[in-house]
């Protein structure tokens, strides 16, 4: 089963989308913010990546951009999750956005269309 | 980068199903909101978020009944039986009893929480209850752990758009986290008054809805739980011109040219006077005047049953039993012991919109006043009362009792006349041929009105106002009894 990344520094968020992905079958990994993301994803390559936008030491955005500025990390799906109705256009086209609050159904449908 | 808001974030609205509750919740719940369903033991709790749930089956919707320590679930459902909400065929299909217990006991609340999350992926319901939330605050070791179960609760129920409801035996609102972080802080309450006992609900605070403030009187019934939102919380001001051309017959000529051609149409008239002076027949007078121009009317009283009212009627000739045989006229009557007069008041105003009334008479107030819970806000109950009717458009009478011999220093008066536009006073006149009842406008507020003191007249073959026929009478006592003069010099 594929790996998610779930980064937000909300710990309810984490512990949600970890219980919720794992029964559902996902392997789930966490991380509090984009810096602690990066660490994580260099250890262990995720298929997906679900970040929130606001986030401290690192944010979402500096996040895509520094997997964009990567060529080996550049192909990794992004879902970005902000609660703000306008966010800065990201480099990287491939990119998937959602207006938080998210349902775990929309949540579940944006990952089969980005995981395939 | 514009996002577009998802489903999720429009929450939409839950109703319950309790008659009078969502009015009391400014409408519903909130999709997956979390609630705390507070009230110590026999509050009504279990019942009411049943009721809630079997309504929810009854909208096709699946609802998980999770209990911690808590009544077995074969004593529950023994219990629910009996009240016709419950539906056999739903338990264990779209409505799942589970517990938690053993989770909770063995792994705490991460335990508790991850089957949580497991038996809303699996079952998908709308609504979960969790009866015995006590356990959690047992189970959890510090205020943090709680505060962070909650949290993380809250954002479980939300991302599977569960609206949940949280049942423990609390009371009131402090800064404990199962007061602070619930989007809604709910209690049920039984209070003392006398020998009396009844029961209250009170929403201490709803995220996202415009709920009614302070208590509301609710009884259990077969049916479920019964509420009844506290009028004097729901008046709003005034909407549209008011008609004060309309007049509204009495059927009595001589007594309509005294109010200037009747009474405006909405208003309200207070008509006091002592026992026996002709209060309920003036009352029925005019309803027979209100079902013979084609109205509908509505009779609220206390002290005469339907049966005692008509036959009255009849013996002074004002027609009144077909209007009732056939509902053009319609009669609310409760004797005056241990009145919930919220679910009266709910009642009459409930029967006056099915009716069509455009006519009321209240009779005997101080029936309802005395027999009345909390009796301190019977004025203010009876103001927005009279509002709601004034806002229907319905003429209203209002009888209040004056004691035959005044005890000032004893009054329990409610003051009616103060509430009203109109005010008539009856009296009786002791006369050297004997008693004679008199009548006084007293006031009409919206209109000029002749302020003489007329004769009321009750006789087999009707009633009538007449001009006073005495130049002169002898007052016998204070307040009582009125001197009937002409207008007309003798």
């Amino acid at each position: 089963m594929k790996t998610i990344l779930v980064v937000d520094d909300e710990f309810d968020i984490l512990t949600v989308w970890r219980l919720l992905l794992e029964r559902h079958g996902y392997t789930v990994l966490t991380a509090s913010n984009g810096a602690a993301a990066l660490d994580q994803i260099r250890k262990t390559r995720p298929d997906v990546i679900v970040s929130d936008c606001m986030m401290p030491v690192m944010s979402g955005l500096e996040l895509c951009a520094a997997l964009y500025a990567d060529p080996n990390l550049r192909t990794i799906p992004v879902i970005l999750c902000s609660a703000a109705a306008d966010i800065p256009a990201q480099q990287n086209p491939s990119i998937q956005y959602a207006r938080k609050p998210i349902s775990f159904d929309a949540l579940l449908t944006m990952l089969k269309r980005v995981s395939g | 980068m514009t996002i577009h808001e998802s489903q999720t974030s429009l929450r939409a609205n839950v109703d319950t199903g309790v008659p009078g509750l969502d009015e009391i919740l400014g409408g519903g719940l909130v999709r997956g909101g979390v609630y705390l369903l507070e009230g110590m033991a026999g509050a009504g709790k279990t019942i009411l978020s049943s009721q809630i749930g079997f309504h929810r089956v009854s909208r096709g919707e699946k609802v998980l009944y999770m209990t911690l320590i808590a009544e077995s679930h074969d004593k529950l459902l023994a219990h629910l039986k009996g009240l016709t909400f419950f539906d056999e065929n739903a338990v264990a299909q779209q409505m799942l009893f589970v517990s938690g217990y053993h989770e909770l006991m063995q792994d705490g609340l991460d335990g508790f929480l991850k089957l949580i999350a497991s038996s809303i992926y699996d079952y998908r319901p709308s609504l979960m209850i969790i009866d015995g939330f006590r356990s959690a605050r047992e189970f959890s070791e510090t205020e943090l752990s709680l505060s962070k179960f909650i949290h993380e609760l809250n954002a479980l129920v939300a991302a599977m758009d569960c609206t949940t409801l949280l049942l423990a035996p609390l009371s009131g609102n402090e800064p404990h986290p199962e007061h602070t972080l619930v989007d809604g802080l709910i209690e049920l309450n039984r209070f003392s008054d006398g020998m009396r006992r009844a029961r209250e609900i009170e929403v201490h605070k709803l995220r996202a809805r415009n709920h009614l403030m302070g208590k509301h009187y609710f009884r259990i019934a077969e049916s479920g739980l019964l509420m009844y939102p506290r009028l004097e919380s729901q008046c709003a001001p005034s909407s549209g011109p008011v008609d004060l051309k309309t007049r509204i017959s009495f059927g009595l000529p001589h007594l309509d040219i005294m109010f200037g051609g009747g009474l405006s149409q909405g208003s309200t008239t207070t008509l006091i006077g002592p026992s026996g002076v002709g209060k309920t027949m003036l009352c029925l007078q005019f309803l027979a005047a209100g079902v013979a121009n084609g109205e509908r009317c509505l009779y609220l009283g206390s002290y005469e049953g339907p049966q005692r009212l008509l036959g009255k009627a009849e013996a002074v000739s004002i027609p009144l039993n077909d209007a009732y045989q056939d509902g053009r006229l319609a009669i609310q009557w409760q004797p005056a012991i241990e009145l919930a007069v919220d679910e009266i008041a709910a009642n009459a105003l409930a029967t006056a919109r099915e009716i069509g009334a455009t006519r009321m008479v209240i009779d005997g107030v101080e029936g309802f006043r005395d027999s009345a819970l909390r009796v301190e806000r019977f004025g203010l109950f009876l103001n927005a009362l009279l509002h709601q009717l004034r806002e229907a458009g319905i003429t209203a009478l209002i009888t209040e009792e004056m004691p035959l011999y005044p005890d000032h220093g004893n009054s329990r008066s409610t003051r009616v006349s103060a509430l009203t536009e109109n005010l008539v006073l009856l009296r009786y006149a002791e006369t050297e041929a004997g008693l004679r009842r008199a009548i006084s406008i007293v006031k009409q507020r919206e209109s000029a009105h002749d302020p003489s003191t007329h004769e009321l007249v009750i006789s087999s073959h009707g009633l009538d106002v007449i001009e006073s026929p005495f130049s002169a009478a002898v007052s016998s006592a204070t307040g009582l009894s009125a001197t009937l003069q002409s207008r007309r010099p003798a």
